[in-house]
C-alpha cells in the first residue's frame, strides 16, 4: 500500500528528473497497466506549502531553509518535490480531492 | 581505501545541514563512501546504516525517518538515470556515479526503493572506475530553482 502521495512542481527543475521520464521509469516496473501517464493537478499554493513543511521538517535540519520563505524558495528546498506524508496537508489534499482541476496526459 | 574510521566520520559528517535540499543531502551521502562502503536500510521506523572494519560490522542510526529515506533514495535513481539514461527505474536499480568533491573517484550504487523495502549500498571501496559515458550533471543548486517559479505552476503526480 502506498504511503504517500508525491508530485513535481511544474516549471521547476526536480531532484527526481522529469515526471515524464519518472512515469516511464515506473511503467516498465508494471507492464500490464497500460503504459505511463501523468496527472496534473492544480493544488492550491496553501497546502503545497503545509507540504513542504512537512517534507523539510522530516529532515530535522539537515536541509537549511527559512521555513518562513517563500514558497518557491521552499519547493527548491523540496528539490522541486512536493511530498504529502500521512499528516494534515495530505488530510487537506485528499479532502478537496475532488474539487481540484486536473488533466491527464499521456507520456511518449 | 581510507581508514574505516574516516568512514563513519564522513558519513557523520555528511549528515552536517545542507542549504542545497534534496539532492545536496544525497550528494554528501555519496561524497562520503568515496573510498569505502556504506549500506543504508529501513529497519522499521528508523533508517539504520552499517559499514563493516575487519570483519567486524558497526550500525548507526541515521537522523531522518524511513519517508524522509525514501526522498534520498529517489534522488539516487534520478542520478543513475542522468548518467546513463533509462538504466534504473523508480524502484530499484545500479549505476555508478561520481563522488561529488572527490573527483573522480566513483561510487557503485545499488537500490531498492519500494513499500515494503528500502535500501541503498553505496560502495566506493573498489578500484577508482572511470565513468566514461556516465559523468552526471552537477547538483543544482538553489539557485538553479529561482523562488517563485512554482506558485502558478502546476504539479504533476508522480
Amino acid at each position: 500500500m502506498a504511503e504517500n502521495v508525491t508530485f513535481t512542481a511544474g516549471g521547476v527543475r526536480s531532484a527526481l528528473g522529469a515526471a515524464a521520464a519518472y512515469a516511464r521509469g515506473k511503467a516498465e516496473t508494471f507492464p500490464a497497466e497500460r503504459g505511463p501517464a501523468v496527472v496534473a493537478v492544480d493544488v492550491p499554493d496553501d497546502v503545497v506549502r503545509q507540504a513542504a513543511l512537512g517534507h523539510l521538517a522530516l529532515f530535522n535540519g539537515l536541509i537549511s531553509c527559512n521555513m518562513t520563505a517563500d514558497l518557491g524558495e521552499l519547493v527548491a528546498a523540496c528539490g522541486g518535490v512536493v511530498q504529502f506524508d500521512p499528516g494534515p496537508a495530505l488530510d487537506r489534499l485528499l479532502a478537496t480531492w475532488g474539487t481540484l482541476s486536473k488533466e491527464i496526459r499521456g507520456v511518449p | 581505501m581510507i581508514s574505516p574510521q574516516t568512514i563513519s566520520d564522513r558519513v557523520r559528517q555528511a549528515f552536517m545541514p545542507t542549504p542545497l535540499g534534496v539532492a545536496g543531502l544525497t550528494d554528501q551521502l555519496i561524497g562520503a563512501c568515496a573510498g569505502g562502503g556504506v549500506e543504508f536500510e529501513r529497519v522499521g521506523d528508523r533508517c539504520a546504516y552499517r559499514w563493516t572494519v575487519g570483519g567486524e560490522t558497526h550500525e548507526g542510526t541515521a537522523p531522518f525517518p524511513p519517508a524522509a529515506f525514501r526522498t534520498v533514495l529517489a534522488r539516487v535513481a534520478a542520478l543513475c538515470n542522468e548518467s546513463r539514461p533509462d538504466s534504473v527505474t523508480p524502484y530499484r536499480g545500479e549505476g555508478v556515479l561520481s563522488a561529488p568533491g572527490h573527483a573522480p573517484a566513483a561510487v557503485r550504487v545499488r537500490f531498492v526503493n519500494t513499500p515494503d523495502q528500502q535500501r541503498l549500498t553505496l560502495d566506493g571501496a573498489g578500484p577508482t572506475q572511470t565513468v566514461e559515458g556516465e559523468r552526471r550533471s552537477e547538483s543544482p543548486g538553489v539557485e538553479t530553482w529561482p523562488p517563485g517559479a512554482v506558485s502558478a505552476a502546476r504539479r504533476e503526480h508522480i
